[in-house]
């Protein structure tokens, strides 16, 4: 099965533009979900387009909390039938990501029914070209865009910029086609029927949840070929609107059956609904598989009144399609008799088409209001901005540009979130649309630092994780998937006279600026599930004696965690079965989490600190070996790490406090320690790519400022790795855990002078992990490494020349011509490697002649002993 | 979401992989955080979990003797020790109980059912029954809650009493007794034989008989603390606030707004003669809103205005909150028979809400709603107070709601209600209503509360009352709860009462609305504890009057 939620949010993805195609919208959903998921792969540019009608009925959820028109745009499409397809893109610069079926963008359809979906990737790292769905999408956007406002018009123009591999050859052996449902394409019955060429058809399977009345589309299957297959048509009878005169006219030939759903009985919701669309067509020596959006009825299949997107899956041997979507179990039992008996119920409550149809509204300091519409406009519109739908907050004269925009150079309209055009008495002459602000278009993938971030990183620099970087962090590292979006006002805890933090509220995070912090301003509100989740486990404490907080943001208000009102439940709980307290309720009290969702935050948490490392390792991989030098790295792009580290080494080794277990330790120092070594290990060559101009700029000057804790915490992470990893039969991951102190080193010896003291102040408040090693042996561990750092850049720098052979133990030092020092490793199958810390597994391939072999057996705490057998440690 | 799945290879064509978490949550509309919060405020240093006061006085003594006597101090030291005493406590209490006759000093006792599932085979077996639950002894112990009833009910409590302080150390235990309050209060209970024979049964872990815990929770049970014992007289001064010394720990508005709703508490059963409720603890709630006892004497406690305000605003808010849940509950009915779109169900309900409602047994006819807001606002203005309890007074509204004898009015009801929370305005002398409850704007700094929705109807002036409320359905009820579920939903959590499909509302799930608990049943069992009141609430005792007459 798939998970078209999960495996859209994939950060290797490095998207940079989401495009999404869907008849219906759910707003809330996507706001608060789907657009985070996408965020998640990296997607700051998101582009949706929705059918007309249902946009309609979607804008009945705008409140103020909607990012509609501010992290997302979308745009209603007119069609003569219905703006239908269900496609979910991806684009990243060198990967991409395609999501065709037939799932909207709705609870239903990306969570709860039964739906089917085909799944494209393209990585221009591997062998094949891009499958030629992605370009067929992309066009269907593009053309889409024609129509609608500049800043949809931009955010495409844009994508493709950045998309480079969409202007590649297509992959011409795909085994896969989309068909493009619309008036000016062939009906898409002939697509189904072109599948098969002159075979004679069998039996036609088709899940379908819709049909038109007269079921002409049925029919139509029903007389492909020669007319004498079987047509059996899928259906959930409890939820399918038929004419029961149009079933009894179908020729004998068609059968209407009852759906099973195909997934596992706890697999599938009580509340589900079949809405697939699937068409299997079967000839005595294959299937034939089609599936996305088209229903099976007259506009999406025969007259291309509908936009649709159909894929012809392929072959598959004959019954092969029915036995792998285990459909069988849908083809038995008959229904038609009881469907034939149906009264044809129609569309509910359809509002009918205004006298104008509204495209978008935009606005922007350069163009500064424009109204793009469907069609021709009368002249002598105004257009009515609101916040709401109730009433215009303001009315703004228009002036036509061409016969279907309209312009006004006019200021913006505070908190503006709808807009509508009205006639000279001010009635409405169209539906209203959401305004599309400019910063829906903003490039927030490519530039620096903000004003806020590097406020942040100064928070972090002064030694606290503070809530206005976890915010900063939270808005710009997709991995965490959050985003900031309003100013807040500041409280900071009181102390008791024992000196207790004072009670306070999970929602007091949000606003837990560090007052004295000069310069720093308020902290931004976060909205994502993560935030209460890390902030517990940053400041576990607060958590367990809730109060309210000085500010509680609207988005927090309308979170109705359930946990916020525990101690209400378990009251309710206890009342409902008259017991007395005995504590088996295992509810949560006094508003402290649960241990379970407490380990899972933690888990979460690990993973993408495993997930980020792993991806900067990948990066500097790719990018540290020759004939690369003059790839560019920019500076924002590490100092994301180093917020990460931050957290990282905030949470890790914290107790969180939990109802039903106490305290609890749920990120533990190892993944801290081995995500810092990795990330070490990649800056220890990515530093050598990032511009003069941009070290000297403020993001480098930033990310130059926090390197003092990426060092220290290296440095501990390299005592703790060495004290608890150290054990015989360990086996290492990789270079960062087989030679810790060896990865530190080469970090040092990158970054040179730009880097100069550890920064081990506050040590223990900053890391609580701290502990985990003996006092003082992060900083000895960092006083070898510089000794070793030091002592690789003589041998580098033709200082110091060790002897040319000698026997090459594993984790023993080599100088390599033209590669520097490096250290020799064996993997796991007794494979030799030679390793730097950004190029973990070199093959032997050089001269071993030229090798100057310079300590031994170096694994761990070794090292140090072989150093001071070369007389380099004392 | 709530789980991560893997991939299967089939990537070319497969079904979606659903999501099938499903719980029941509480809060749908996101609301009911407002009135725990107020509650929180009103009544703080207890729970609604915190159900007997001998509690704050047992676990410091515990507490006390684990740091004095204990041999294992490491963190599993400490929880044997505390569970193991938390576990004999409860069983002698249960076992009295079973003992005696007067139910309402029953109760309550932390591991009380599965003490009494024990000692139906004639005693507890402590060590067995204390330990710490595994796999293995799935069943066979009391608490899943590592430091027990303590942990779950009265650790962040007793903080917050400045009983215990959080150890920055972070030793086991991760709290440390204050020496102003905490361990004064253990070395009166150390003076208590009962207790050192206690403390012998859970050291000792052994097997103990029902007649045995019968004899000693004769002496150890909530009920049987002796009002001018020194241990009553400290819980006393601890709670009540009245011993600054000892409640330094505490914040100055905790302890002086705690001391008030205490009073408030008592005045009311003091002055209750006759109860018309089914309990005082509910009582009280609507005495305060109406400032009129259940006999609708005048109820104006002598030094506890501004307290009696905000308990007024907490109950007026819950009206609010439970109109609100009733749009929500009528939403569901609505789409009983099949799905239906958001704007239909609201036009219907709103509709529906607008008709006149015929008399019903003990309920009375109302009128049609008025069409324009204003002037529905107006006509549910509140009688005068001394009909508070007549059959237009907000009490009767309230109980007019009937979902299982009247499913098709309650939209209409709950209108009704909503209206009248509308125009009910003038206690509060134009101040915010939430003036009078500590931290009460920051509470206010949330969507949906009682000025909110004044705001929102001042709002729509003289708009259709009809229209206002079909909007006000879309806003607070549909959409707010699809926002709220939404919310859930990334947190792994499905708890849809009804989702979007196809542009209709989908049934997805059941939901009662009811008023929230504001921790009063618990306060007043508390004061019968400690000597204010009798067991049976209905006589204040001599130390009770005392700090009614210090208040007044």
């Amino acid at each position: 099965m798939i998970d078209v939620l999960d495996i859209l949010a994939d950060p290797t993805l490095e998207a940079h533009t989401a495009v999404v195609l869907t008849y219906e919208l759910d707003l809330i959903l996507y706001d608060r979900l789907v657009r985070r998921r996408l965020a998640t792969a990296g997607a700051a540019s998101q582009v949706v387009f929705c059918d007309a009608t249902c946009y309609r009925r979607a804008l009945d959820a705008v409140d103020a909390t909607s990012r509609i028109g501010q992290l997302y745009s979308v745009t209603p499409v007119t069609r003569g039938g219905a703006f239908h397809p269900k496609a979910y893109l991806l684009l990243g610069r060198r990967r991409g990501r395609l999501i065709i079926g037939s799932g909207n963008a709705t609870m239903g359809g990306l969570i709860r029914n039964v739906e089917i979906f085909s799944r494209f990737d393209f990585d221009a790292d591997g062998t094949r070209p891009p499958d030629p769905a992605f370009e067929r999408v992309m066009a269907l956007a593009d053309q889409l865009a024609r129509d609608a406002g500049p800043t949809v018009r931009s955010q495409l123009e844009r994508a493709r910029s950045w998309t480079p591999w969409l202007e590649t050859p297509p992959d011409d052996d795909a085994a896969r086609t989309v068909h493009t449902g619309d008036v000016a394409a062939a009906p898409l019955v002939e697509a189904i029927a072109g599948a098969v060429g002159a075979t004679p058809l069998k039996r036609i399977v088709a899940v379908s949840p819709s049909f038109d009345r007269r079921l002409a589309a049925v029919t139509a299957l029903a007389r492909l070929g020669k007319g004498t297959h079987e047509t059996i048509v899928a259906v959930q009878p409890d939820h399918v609107d038929i004419d029961g005169d149009a079933v009894r006219r179908l020729p004998s030939t068609v059968r209407f059956t009852a759906f099973v759903d195909p997934r596992s009985s706890k697999k599938a919701p009580a509340d589900s609904f079949a809405h697939a669309k699937v068409y299997v067509v079967q000839t005595s020596d294959a299937d034939h598989l089609f599936l996305g959006s088209a229903n099976l009825s007259a506009p999406a299949l025969l007259d291309g009144s509908n936009a649709e997107l159909l894929v012809a899956v392929g072959r598959a041997a004959p019954g092969g399609w029915i036995e792998r979507l285990d459909l069988a179990r849908s083809l038995e039992r008959d229904v038609r008799d009881a469907l034939s008996e149906r009264v044809w119920r129609g569309p509910d409550d359809d509002e009918g088409p205004s006298l104008v149809q509204l495209a978008g509204v935009d606005w922007s300091p350069q163009e500064r209001w424009m109204v793009v519409a469907c069609g021709d406009v009368p002249s002598g519109l105004a257009l009515a901005v609101s916040a709401g739908r109730d009433r215009a907050d303001e009315v703004i004269a228009l002036e036509p540009r061409g016969t279907r925009v309209l312009v006004a150079d006019r200021p913006a309209v505070a908190g503006a979130r709808l807009a509508w055009l009205v006639d000279e008495q001010e009635v409405a002459v169209s539906h209203p649309v959401a305004i599309t602000w400019p910063e829906v278009a903003a490039d927030r993938t490519g530039g620096g630092l903000d004003r806020e971030a590097d406020e942040a990183l100064r928070a972090l620099g002064l030694g606290g994780l503070l809530q206005p970087v976890l915010f900063e962090l939270l808005d710009r590292v997709p991995d965490l998937d959050l985003l900031a979006h309003e100013r807040g006002s500041k409280k900071r805890g009181a102390r008791d006279a024992d000196g207790a933090d004072e009670a306070r509220d999970p929602a007091s995070f949000r606003t837990d600026a560090p007052a004295d912090v000069p310069g720093l301003s308020a902290a931004g509100f976060g909205d994502d599930t993560d935030l209460e989740i890390l902030a517990t486990l940053i400041r576990p404490g607060a958590v367990a004696h809730a109060t309210v907080g000085a500010s509680v943001a609207q988005e927090v208000d309308e979170d109705g965690d359930d946990e916020w009102v525990a101690e209400e439940a378990e009251t309710r709980a206890q009342e409902n079965k008259r017991a007395k307290l005995d504590g088996s309720e295992q509810a949560a009290t006094n508003k402290r989490p649960s241990a379970a969702r407490m380990r899972r935050a933690g888990r979460r948490l690990m993973a993408r600190m495993d997930r980020s490392a792993l991806k900067l390792v990948a990066d500097a991989t790719t990018i540290c070996t020759p004939g690369k030098e003059a790839v560019r790295v920019s500076p924002r792009a590490l100092a994301r790490h180093v917020m990460m580290t931050y957290v990282a080494a905030s949470a890790a080794e914290r107790p969180v406090d939990t109802a039903d277990e106490g305290e609890i330790v749920v990120v533990e120092a190892g993944p801290l320690a081995l995500y810092v070594l990795r990330v070490a290990a990649a800056l220890s060559g990515l530093p050598a790519h990032i511009a003069p101009d941009d070290w000297a700029a403020r993001d480098g000057a930033l990310f130059t400022d926090s390197l003092g804790f990426v060092v220290a915490s290296c440095a501990w992470a390299v005592a703790y790795v060495e004290e608890w990893y150290a054990e015989d039969d360990y086996l290492a991951d990789g270079i960062h855990d087989a030679v810790p102190l060896f990865v530190l080193a080469r970090l040092l010896v990158s970054l040179g002078e730009r880097v100069g003291a550890p920064d081990f102040v506050d040590a223990e408040a900053r890391m609580t992990a701290w502990p985990e090693v003996e006092p003082g042996a992060a900083q000895a561990a960092y006083t070898r490494a510089r000794r070793l750092a030091d002592w690789i850049a003589q041998v580098e720098g033709g200082a110091i020349k060790p002897p040319v052979g000698g026997d090459l133990d594993p984790g023993g030092l080599a100088l390599v011509p033209n590669v520097g020092v490096v250290v020799f490793l064996h993997d796991a199958e007794g494979k030799a490697w030679v390793a730097m810390p950004t190029r973990p597994k070199t093959p032997v391939a050089f001269q071993t002649s030229a090798v100057r072999a310079v300590a031994g057996p170096a694994i761990g705490p070794l090292l140090r002993a072989e150093l001071e057998d070369v007389g380099l440690v004392r | 979401m709530a789980k991560k799945k893997s991939q299967t290879p089939t990537d070319d064509a497969d079904w979606l992989d659903p999501d099938t978490a499903f719980i029941d949550g509480l809060d749908h509309l996101g609301i009911l955080v407002v009135s725990t919060n107020i509650y929180a405020r009103l009544l703080p240093g207890v729970s609604n979990l915190t159900e007997r006061g001998r509690y704050f006085s047992f676990y410091p003594w515990v507490f006390d003797s684990f740091l004095s006597r204990a041999r294992d101090k490491s963190q599993d030291g400490w929880r044997t020790w505390i569970r193991r005493h938390e576990l004999v406590f409860g069983a002698a209490g249960t076992a009295a109980e079973a003992e005696a006759d007067d139910d309402y000093a029953a109760g309550g006792l932390v591991g009380a059912r599965a003490a009494a599932r024990m000692l139906k085979d004639g005693g507890v077996d402590v060590a067995t029954a204390a330990a710490l639950r595994t796999k293995d002894n799935k069943g066979k112990t009391y608490f899943n809650n590592r430091e027990g009833g303590f942990g779950q009910y009265y650790k962040g409590p007793m903080t917050d009493l400045g009983l215990l302080k959080v150890d920055d150390e972070k030793q086991a235990p991760d709290r440390r007794l204050t020496s102003y309050a905490g361990a004064r209060i253990a070395a009166a209970v150390d003076r208590l034989d009962a207790f050192r024979e206690l403390r012998d049964l859970a050291t000792a872990g052994t097997y103990v008989s029902n007649a045995d815990l019968a004899r000693l929770g004769a002496q150890v049970h909530p009920a049987a603390l002796d009002p001018d014992s020194d241990e009553a007289a400290l819980l006393r001064a601890l709670l009540l606030g009245d011993d600054l010394d000892l409640c330094q720990g505490q914040t100055e508005a905790d302890r002086v707004q705690r001391r008030h709703s205490f009073a408030l508490l008592l005045d009311y059963l003091a002055q209750q003669d006759a109860d018309p409720w089914d309990a005082p603890h509910r009582g009280v709630r609507w005495a305060a809103l109406e400032g009129r006892l259940g006999d609708a004497r005048p109820w104006a406690p002598k030094g506890l205005a501004s307290t009696a305000l905000a308990w007024a605003a907490y109950q007026q808010n819950e009206l609010l909150t439970y109109g609100l849940e009733n749009l929500l509950w009528a939403v569901l009915a609505a789409i009983e028979d099949g799905p239906r779109p958001p704007a239909a169900v609201a036009r219907d309900l709103a509709a529906t809400a607008m008709a006149a409602l015929s008399a019903d047994g003990d309920r009375a006819a109302r009128p049609a709603l008025l069409p324009t807001l204003d002037a529905a606002v107006r006509a549910h203005r509140a009688p005068p107070t001394d009909a508070c309890w007549g059959p237009d007074g907000t009490h009767q509204l309230e109980q007019d709601i009937d979902r299982k004898r009247d499913p098709a009015r309650v939209a209409g009801r709950a209108a009704r209600l909503l209206l009248r929370v509308a125009a009910d305005r003038g206690r509060y002398g134009g101040h915010h209503p939430f003036a009078a409850i500590p931290g009460g704007l920051d509470i206010a700094r949330r969507d949906i509360h009682l000025q909110s929705w004044w705001d929102r109807v001042d709002a729509a002036g003289s708009a259709s009352t009809e229209a206002f409320f079909e909007r006000l359905i879309l806003d607070w009820v549909i959409y707010r709860h699809l926002r709220v579920a939404t919310r859930k939903l990334a947190q792994g959590d499905y708890t849809y009462r009804f989702r979007p499909e196809q542009g209709a509302l989908v049934k997805c799930g059941d939901f009662e609305p009811t008023f929230t608990n504001p921790r009063a049943r618990q306060t007043m069992r508390i004061m019968a504890d400690i000597g204010l009141v009798s067991p049976a609430l209905d006589t204040v005792l001599p130390h009770g009057q005392a700090f009614l007459g210090a208040i007044a």
